[in-house]
């Protein structure tokens, strides 16, 4: 009789710290942005990327318009990466390393590029930058979305 | 005169010379002990500084020091949030925030403090470019994190050894 009840104490105590330790999945969203000191070009698909983000970016930026060239949703699980392509030669990696971090690689070319760790702050995007053709410049913009 | 000597050798070493210029150079140097000597040690030295020169990353590109000051200059062109006037909110101010200190000192040393959780640091950056600079910047006011990947660092050497402008495409 004692010994079940201490099995079920046990068991009340283990399953909520193991639930609590159990990473999640986080869910992101990655843009590659243009950087420009001219209006957007005529007959190119490039779209806004919103007065939120536009103003982050022209805080730390010279460049005055910044442009959507395109932009994908990442569902990332738990303990896997996932690989998205964000143009025929700029691709993207992902992968959790603990709770409240996330590792990027960009590859270029199929050539990593740069791989960063970063804790992933909800509202706080994580930019990958690098300068461009005819001073512009091109942006890789992550961040963490709601669910 | 002999200032404009140690000038030509070092133009030597540092390969600022013409093909002519240099082969004339060196016809001269291979008789002359003294010029042989200073652009031996001039070599070595520069051989010295390349290989174990440590390399010095910025935080964050001068750019984004500019561009900081540049939006915040624009925001408040009057520098009125700068400006404290001095006055009766001063007088009380001056007294409130000692006591204010003293007061969250006692609350935190009444507090039970928790081990902090564990925060993933953010580490160094890999890359398999050969010629690449990177600056990291984090701007908690901004709430933003750049890494800025500068291939341009091959720009003095007439080289672009790998450019990044295939991004967007």
């Amino acid at each position: 009789m004692y010994l079940r009840f201490f099995t079920i104490f046990l068991l009340a105590l283990t399953v909520p710290a193991v639930a609590h330790g159990e990473e999640k999945g986080v869910k992101l969203q990655a843009q590659l942005v243009w950087g420009t000191d001219q209006p957007k070009p005529a007959g190119k698909n490039l779209k806004d990327i919103g007065a939120p983000l536009s103003e982050k970016l022209r805080r730390v930026f010279k460049w005055k318009n910044y442009f959507e060239v395109s932009r994908q949703i990442i569902a990332l699980p738990k303990q896997a990466g996932q690989r998205v392509k964000m143009s025929p030669k700029c691709e993207l990696e992902f992968s959790q390393c603990g709770p409240d971090a996330l590792e990027i690689k960009l590859f270029g070319e199929g050539k990593l590029v740069v791989k960063k760790r970063q804790p992933l702050v909800h509202g706080e995007p994580i930019v990958l930058a690098g300068d461009d053709k005819n001073d512009t410049a091109w942006f890789v913009v992550v961040q963490s979305i709601q669910e | 005169m002999k200032s404009k000597r140690y000038l030509k050798w070092q133009a030597l070493v540092d390969g600022e010379l013409s093909p002519a210029e240099e082969a004339s150079l060196r016809q001269r140097i291979e008789g002359d002990p003294e010029a042989r000597q200073w652009t031996e040690e001039l070599s070595r030295m520069r051989e010295l500084l390349r290989a174990h020169e440590v390399e010095r990353r910025l935080p964050v590109a001068g750019d984004f020091y500019w561009a900081q000051i540049e939006s915040r200059l624009k925001s408040d062109p009057e520098g009125a949030t700068s400006r404290a006037t001095p006055g009766r909110t001063w007088v009380w101010w001056r007294w409130l925030a000692p006591a204010g200190a003293a007061g969250m000192l006692a609350l935190l040393s009444l507090h039970p403090f928790q081990s902090p959780q564990p925060t993933v640091v953010a580490d160094e950056i890999e890359t398999q470019l050969t010629a690449a600079n990177f600056f990291t910047f984090r701007s908690q006011s901004d709430g933003i994190s750049v890494v800025w990947v500068d291939t341009k660092v091959g720009q003095a050497m007439s080289t672009y050894p790998e450019e990044l402008d295939y991004m967007i495409q």
